[in-house]
């Protein structure tokens, strides 16, 4: 898991039944509806579904993760630089990487 | 990533929207009755109850009332200056279990009864709900009736339906941060 699942459990049961207390409180739901009995267990599934996907965030596992991701860029930006040589004010988005590609080109 | 964050949210929403809409259909019922007991009861707010009231049909009843009832348990009349047994009880149906609230017993020389009934309970039920299936059971002279109507508290619902929204969306919020990623070191 990507995520967090007791989290997930946790939190996905308590949403499911505050959900259903909320319909019925609110009267769109009976009160020996079933759906108040299935929505905390769907809660907990929607909590370790969320887990295991893990959609949100990125830090550091998100980096290690997407290895690929970042070579690309890389690749990319060692084919842009030559055009950028002209205008030093149009790198503040390749701040970082373009540094060694100069010193190669230095060197 | 974002566009990740963006469906994952949508699939939450959706999910949602659709429970909700599921939950909102209306329940299939009719009157549950055992036995050929009749009763009625006529709130002041013209509301109105019987032995007939289809179960699907939610009858809103005022906070506090005095309520006139009449019931009828169309058994012989015993004769003067005797009493039988009697028992019985009203429930409240939860998900697939009925939770007993009143019970009642001993003897008795009537075989049916009318009169009027004060109640209140503004404060203890919170008003504007969906509707609660209040069965009452009577058993005499080992004849038992059964009747159940469903009931709601009449009014829009209150600070404690809020309070439920808000606890959700916070608890929507920490199944949205289960699905951040762990950093790993």
């Amino acid at each position: 898991m990507k995520g967090r699942p007791i989290l997930g459990a946790i939190s996905g049961f308590l949403f499911g039944l505050l959900l259903g207390v909320t319909l019925f409180l609110f009267g769109a739901l009976p009160l020996n509806s079933p759906w108040l009995a299935i929505l905390p267990v769907l809660g907990i599934v929607l909590g370790l579904v969320m887990a295991a996907w893990a959609p949100f965030g990125g830090g550091d596992a998100d980096a290690d993760a997407s290895a690929s991701d970042t070579t690309a860029p890389t690749l990319e930006q060692e084919a842009v630089p030559p055009l950028d040589e002209g205008g030093p004010g149009s790198s503040t988005d390749v701040s970082e990487p373009p540094a060694p590609v100069e010193g190669d080109e230095q060197s | 990533m974002r566009r990740r964050s963006r469906i994952a949210v949508l699939a939450v929403l959706g999910t949602m929207v659709l429970l909700v809409f599921a939950a909102m259909a209306a329940p299939a019922g009719a009157v549950v009755l055992q036995g050929d007991c009749t009763g009625g009861a006529v709130f002041s707010n013209g509301a109105s109850v019987t032995e007939s009231t289809p179960l699907n049909q939610v009858v809103a009843v005022p906070a506090a009332d005095t309520v006139r009832y009449v019931g009828d348990t169309r058994l012989e009349p015993l004769p003067p200056d005797t009493t039988e047994p009697f028992s019985g009880g009203v429930s409240i149906a939860l998900p697939w279990v009925n939770v007993p609230v009143v019970s009642w017993g001993g003897d008795t020389d009537m075989t049916a009864d009318r009169g009027s009934y004060v109640y209140d309970v503004s404060g203890l039920v919170p008003e504007g709900t969906g509707g609660v299936e209040v069965t009452a059971e009577h058993t005499q002279r080992g004849k038992t009736c059964i009747a159940a109507v469903t009931l709601t508290v009449d009014g829009s619902p209150g600070w404690q339906a809020y309070t439920a929204a808000g606890l959700t969306v916070l608890s929507g919020v920490g199944v949205a941060g289960a699905g951040v990623k762990r950093s790993v070191k």
